[in-house]
């Protein structure tokens, strides 16, 4: 069933809205305990989450795996809020959550001072358990 | 009066040219056999994960539904899984 608003053509047209949860995993580490929630829009996805990494010892980019949908174009996300005490590069400042074509995780891009765009790692947390919150809208294929 | 409460795959997507799979899974409560309320759940299954050495791990689906099981291994072909493999390796440097 669809609706139609502002008109009626197939551009007008509404024919899917959804909400619901999403389970999340960390490439490192072993917390899968939080659950995610998003809402879909026809192809508008808006998801939102926070977990926290049991482990911070690898030189690997902090990946959050369980989108609920396949990332349709690369897209950016905000940080609602992060740990910063716990991080130890204090270069290292999370400015965007990125989302990968094709992809169905999320990572942080930061801003190094004086240095270019990188990813956050686990390693550049002094503390485990140092949670990440992240709010980020993309589209989908379906 | 009874209530009941189950969970039904309901949705089962196949998204990209890299097979993705998105299930969504329903828990329906019902009330004498009559649904009240239904909410929803959803994960999406890719062909596997790079390991360190970038060697492809095939996603294990032996916890899934028989019929999910099915789509993804008839999906996933030795084809799919090598261009996934190399869209992994890509999106490592993007």
């Amino acid at each position: 069933m669809s609706i139609f608003l502002g008109g009626t053509g197939s551009a007008n047209e509404c024919h899917d809205y959804e909400e619901g949860t999403f389970s999340m995993s960390l490439t490192y580490g072993s917390n899968t305990s939080n659950t995610g929630r998003y809402v879909k829009i026809g192809q508008l996805v808006w998801v939102r989450g926070n977990i926290s990494m049991d482990n911070v010892g690898a030189a690997s980019h902090v990946t959050i795996n369980g989108l609920p949908f396949t990332v349709e174009g690369h897209s950016l996300g905000n940080l609602r809020g992060y740990n910063a005490g716990n991080i130890s590069n204090s270069g290292m400042r999370p400015t965007n959550c990125v989302l990968h074509e094709n992809g169905t995780n999320v990572q942080f891009g930061t801003m190094e001072s004086a240095q270019a765009w990188s990813m956050l790692q686990y390693n550049d947390f002094s503390s485990a358990n140092s949670p990440i919150y992240f709010t980020c809208v993309y589209s989908c294929n379906a | 009066m009874a209530l009941t409460e189950r969970l039904e795959y309901d949705r089962i997507e196949v998204v990209t040219k890299y097979k993705h799979v998105q299930v969504r899974q329903a828990t329906v409560v019902e009330k004498d056999g009559v649904e009240i309320a239904r909410s929803f759940h959803r994960y999406v299954l890719t062909p596997g994960t790079l390991d360190a050495s970038d060697n492809l791990v095939n996603t294990d689906i032996s916890g899934q539904p028989t019929d999910i099981q099915g789509i993804c291994n008839a999906l996933w072909t030795d084809a799919v899984k090598s261009s996934w493999k190399t869209r992994l390796i890509e999106l490592k440097s993007e």
